[in-house]
Parts: structure tokens; sequence; C-alpha cells
């Protein structure tokens, strides 16, 4: 099922949550919404769910209008962040709750509720916790069962809000894979929302990417990471070094006093060398060099005492030699430029 | 906000942990408090109730039998019953309305029904009863009107069954409205997109999820509606027979040397306060006993 959202506005009471959305979602996707707090990604989601409504605009699925229909009329999955688990209930009846409180007319047999049941638990790999309560579980697998419990009434549209959020790391990692895979294999169109880049970029078909109450760019994880529209999303896609430039003749170079534009490169695509080379460098001391992990971190500072960070192989580090509080010279690879005003 | 119930679970109920052996004084220290403690607890609490009882019986058995089923007793235990009957119920009913309201949604003019809701505990019963005789008595406002079509509500049944509810009408409120603050909308929130409707929310998710304070709240209401002397004082014009409720029956009695009498009645509403209490250990020891079974077991899962 498509969702598409036209204009949508929301305030509460004084504080813009949305100003004008427009989103569209092929059928089948999984679209992440990525941003900082505050960016209104949660309430668009809560609109699309129909736990809240918006002040104009419109929201529709498969190109018919409910925006004015109940989230139960909506027949919507949602995920909360929180888990929101009833906690005096058992994980099966919770995985029932959807089923039991059908019309009794179109209602399952208790004996068909089971074996529906039953095959989510299997899906979550939770058969033997059936009769525990919610809080004899952990994190990922309250987490686990809140995603049953949503696909139990098979839901036209699944909505997970920061659905790992309050996971640890390692458990994150391994339920943001299940996750791609569940929705390779049950391939219902799926909306999350979250504020970690790496989620978006691993596990999304497309991502949204929001600030204070605005889409910034919506497009396949590689164009937001590779091809940003806009400074923001350079920034919060990734590590990036912010430096002030002028273009002239095609050509980027960077300078403290120059005006008028902003040049972005990210770390790895920053070079290290002894001697100056081409026509863009600019002079800095190194301060900190962290070469533990895949890639070495340098951190050094330029010659109008900006900080600036970059990232090399730990082979490339090797060859220089590199020490601390040693003055080098800069080359940029590869920038991206935006005028101030924020178009490319 | 005002204050909660001041005297709301008051009572620790922790074991002995490590931590207290730790601070110990010297034993003449330890067990004049202890001491001190045990004399105070006996004086205020154990040789009134004590008294109470001793005195019922003072006559023996029979007579205590006697004094409860003489017919004005019998008429001002019907009356408690039937005003403990009208007022909880409604209470419950009121209580859970508006600890769901204030507890679960944003509105204008919560802050002022939260501190309506606690304005009979801050007034006086005295007054709260007088409300009533100035509104409904022959003088009062509506007194005229009500003289005109022959409806009786002070000094009557119905002016007792008011003044109770007003007095008991905070305590399932107040019990309910700290935990469905505290629980959020999520559940509910989860239910409704699952398809639940409002009624299946409320009855399937939010009641059970505050059953334990809902029951305490109506044990509460229950002991004070049946012991409310102030104000029913006020609004009953002590008819024998007819408008005289437990407690003022026993004022009656008492009033008229009738000590023996009195002290028999009384004993019934100790026994009552005492139920009360018993109800409540059985209530609290449940809801701490259920999410402690529940942790321990999860921390097994864990390991």
């Amino acid at each position: 099922m498509s969702i598409s959202v036209r204009d949508i506005r929301k305030n509460f009471g004084h504080f813009t949550a949305l100003e004008g959305v427009s989103l569209e979602i092929p059928d089948g996707q999984l679209v992440a919404l990525l941003g900082p707090s505050g960016s209104g990604k949660t309430t668009l989601l809560r609109i699309i769910a129909g736990l809240e409504f918006p002040d104009c605009g419109t929201v529709q699925f498969d190109g018919r209008d409910i925006t004015d229909h109940s989230t139960g009329e909506r027949r919507v999955g949602f995920v909360f962040q929180h888990y929101a688990l009833f906690r005096h209930m058992t994980v099966f009846e919770n995985i029932a709750f959807g089923l039991r409180v059908r019309p009794r007319r179109i209602r399952l047999s208790n004996e068909q509720i089971r074996v529906k049941v039953n095959e989510l638990l299997r899906l979550i790999q939770m058969q033997n916790q059936a009769q525990r309560y919610p809080s004899q579980l952990s994190g990922g697998q309250r987490q686990r069962v809140a995603l049953a419990r949503a696909l139990a009434v098979e839901p036209r549209i699944l909505l997970l809000d920061e659905p790992f959020g309050s996971l640890d790391a390692k458990v994150r990692m391994e339920l943001r894979r299940w996750l791609r895979q569940l929705h390779d294999e049950v391939h219902v169109t799926s909306v999350f929302v979250t504020h970690d880049q790496d989620e978006a970029l691993e596990v999304s078909d497309r991502i949204a990417v929001m600030n204070e109450g605005r889409i910034e760019q919506v497009g396949t994880p590689d164009e937001v990471y590779n091809r940003p529209g806009s400074p923001f999303v350079y920034n919060f896609l990734g590590n990036v070094n912010l430096f002030h430039g002028r273009v002239d003749n095609d050509k980027t170079y960077i300078e403290e006093s120059a005006t008028g534009n902003l040049v972005f490169v990210r770390p790895h695509l920053l070079d290290i060398t002894r001697q100056p080379y081409g026509s863009n460098y600019f002079r800095a001391t190194t301060k900190h060099i962290s070469a533990a992990g895949p890639v070495a971190k340098i951190e050094a500072v330029t010659e109008w005492g900006a900080p600036v960070h970059i990232e090399m192989s730990q082979e490339r580090l090797r060859d220089l030699q590199l020490v601390k509080d040693e003055v080098v010279f800069i080359v940029p690879k590869e920038v991206a430029v935006f005028r101030k005003n924020g178009t490319a | 906000m005002a204050t909660s119930i001041p005297w709301e679970k008051q009572t620790t109920h922790g074991r002995p942990s490590a931590a207290t052996r730790a601070i110990s004084e010297p034993a003449i220290l330890r067990w004049l408090l202890t001491g001190a403690a045990l004399i105070f607890l006996g004086a205020f609490l154990f040789l009134p109730l004590a008294v109470v009882f001793g005195t019922a019986f003072q006559k023996g058995l029979r007579f205590y039998i006697d004094s409860l089923k003489d017919p004005d007793a019998l008429a001002a235990i019907k009356l408690t019953l039937t005003a403990a009957g009208v007022a909880v119920p409604m209470n419950l009913i009121f209580g859970v309305a508006a600890a769901w309201a204030i507890g679960k949604f944003e509105f204008a003019g919560k802050s002022v029904l939260i501190t309506l809701i606690d304005l009979p505990f801050s007034v006086s019963p005295v007054v709260s009863g007088l409300i009533y005789v100035l509104l409904f008595g022959l003088q009062g406002l509506l007194g005229p009107w009500l003289l005109a079509h022959d409806v009786r509500i002070i000094f009557a049944v119905p002016g007792i069954v008011l003044a109770t509810i007003f007095v008991t009408f905070p305590f399932v409120a107040r019990e309910l409205l700290p935990m469905m603050q505290a629980q959020g909308n999520d559940e509910e929130e989860a239910a409704l997109t699952l398809g639940a409707g409002g009624w299946q929310t409320f009855f399937r998710v939010t009641v059970p999820n505050v059953k334990w304070a809902l029951l305490y709240g109506v044990i509460l209401c229950n002991a004070r509606a049946m012991g409310e002397f102030g104000a029913v004082s006020v609004v009953s014009g002590h008819i024998r027979g007819l408008t005289n409720t437990m407690p003022l029956h026993i004022e009656i009695l008492y009033n008229d040397y009738q000590f023996v009498a009195a002290f028999a009645v009384a004993s019934l509403l100790a026994l009552l306060a005492l139920l009360t209490l018993v109800i409540k250990s059985i209530v609290e020891w449940q809801a701490r006993q259920q999410p402690a079974e529940q942790a321990t077991a999860s921390e097994e899962t864990l390991q």
C-alpha cells in the first residue's frame, strides 16, 4: 500500500512541528524518516498512523484520502519507542490482543488465534517465552513482541517510532538486520523514525531527511549520502568539516577570508602531505592522532585556528610517520560547495 | 497542586538491610527508643481499642447483642450501609472518570479540576454539611422550591447520602491519579492502533493497569463513608430510627449515658476499621507481590 502525504502542517500551541510536509512512499518500500530531535519526524509518523491529526493537509493510502479516519480504521501496525506492551498481559495475550478485540462477526476462533499467535512467536523466535510478562523480558525481546503484536492484525502499513532507540548497540545492530530481513519476507510498506544515520543508511530503501518541520531531501541512501541536497543533509549524514571558500573558474579554494560559500569536506576526503601540491591546500598543525580502529583519525588545527578532522587508512598513516604538533599541508580531494543561502 | 492525602501509605515495609545493621546504637538507647514507640502505640492505639471492646462486653454478650438488635441501632446500621452503598459506587465512577480525564488528557482548566477534587479534604466536614443546609434547607437557596414540590433533602436520607458523597469523593480519584499519570498514554494508543474501541481500551488496558490502586481507593472511600460524622451530623437532624447513622447513633447513646450500648455500636465501627486495615494490607501485599515476582523472574531470564 502506498502512502501519500500532502502539505501537512501541525502546530502544538506555539510550537510548529510540521510546516508543509509532502512525501510519497511507494508500495512495499522501507522508508526512514531521519532527523535530529524536534525535527517533526515522530509527529509525521503519528499523523500517518492517525494518532495525531494535522491542522491542514491530507494523508492518502493507495490514493484514498484517509485524513479523517481514526487510527483503528486505518489498519496500521505501530511500534512504539518504549514498546508500550500491555504490562498485565503475557507475551501471548499481548500478541493476541488485536485479534481478540475485533467485532464478533469477523473475530477468529480461539483455536485460530492460538495458531496465528504461535506462528508469530516462531517468527520472533520466542516460542518459549509465551507465558512471560513484559517485565520479565529484555529490551530486545520486548521490541520483538511489540513487532509481532503489530503484525498480528495484518496491517497494511507498518510504522515504527525509533524502534531500536532504547537498546544497546549490539542488540540494535542485530534487530535492524532482522527488521530488514523481515521486511524482505513480509513486504509490507514500512516507515520508521530514527535519529541514527547509520541505521537509516543500512536498513532503508529510501530516506527522508527532516529538519525543523520540513523535509530537506528524499532519496536512496546512496543519493542522500553521496549527493546531499543541502548543507544540513551534508552535516547530518556522516562527519564533515566546514570551511569558507571561494569559487574561481569552477575551482574551489578554501580560504578563511572568503565569504558567500560554504565548503563541506568529509574527513576521509582530506589528505595530509608534507609538501604543498596542486592549487588548493592549507596549512594545519596536528593535535591528536588516534590510530585505533579500521581508520586512523587525526585532529588538527588550521592556520586560522579552526579544528579539522581527517581520516585515512592505517597504511597511509604509517607511510607518513606523522607526529603530534607537526605543521603539515592539507589537500581536499573532493568538496561540496553550497552558497550561504543553502543552494548547491 | 494541593497536597495529597496526608495519611497515605506511610507504613514502611522494607526488609532490614545490611546497611541498617551497620548503623548500630548502644543497646540501652535502642531499647529506650523501641520502648517509647511501643508505649506510644499502646497508649494511643491499642488501649482505646481495648477500651472500646472491653466496655462493649461489660454487661455480657447478651446485652451486647441486644444493644445491636435495638430498632434504632438497626436503623442506624441500615442507614450507614445505604449511605455507603450509594456513595462508594458513585465516587468509584466519578473518581475513575476524573482520574482518567486528568491523567490521560490535556485540557484547559485541568489544574482547577485537580484543586476541586481536593476541596472536600481541605474544607471542614461541618462546613461541607452546612453547604447543603444553605442550599437545600428551608431558608436555603432551593428550600422553598423543594418544599413546594414536597422533596425533602435536609434532615432526610438524601441529605445524608449527598453529604457522604461530598466528603468521600477525593479518595478514588486521588489514589488513581498518580498511577494514571505515571503510566502515560502509550498502552492506550497501542490498543487503539490494534483496532480496539474506546471502551475496549478502557476496560482491557486502562483499568487492569490500575486495579490495585482502584481497590485501595474504594476501601478507603468505604471506610470514610461509614465513619463520617461532621458533615452528616449537620444535615441529619438526629431523628432516631430515621436519620441517624451509626456514628450519630453512638453519640446519642453516649449523651444518654448508655455507655455500654454506645460502645457496642462503636465496636462495630472499630471492627470495620480493623477489617479495612486487613483488606488494605492484603491489597498492598498483592500489589507489591506481582511486580516483585516478575522482577525476580526477569533476573533469571537475563542471566
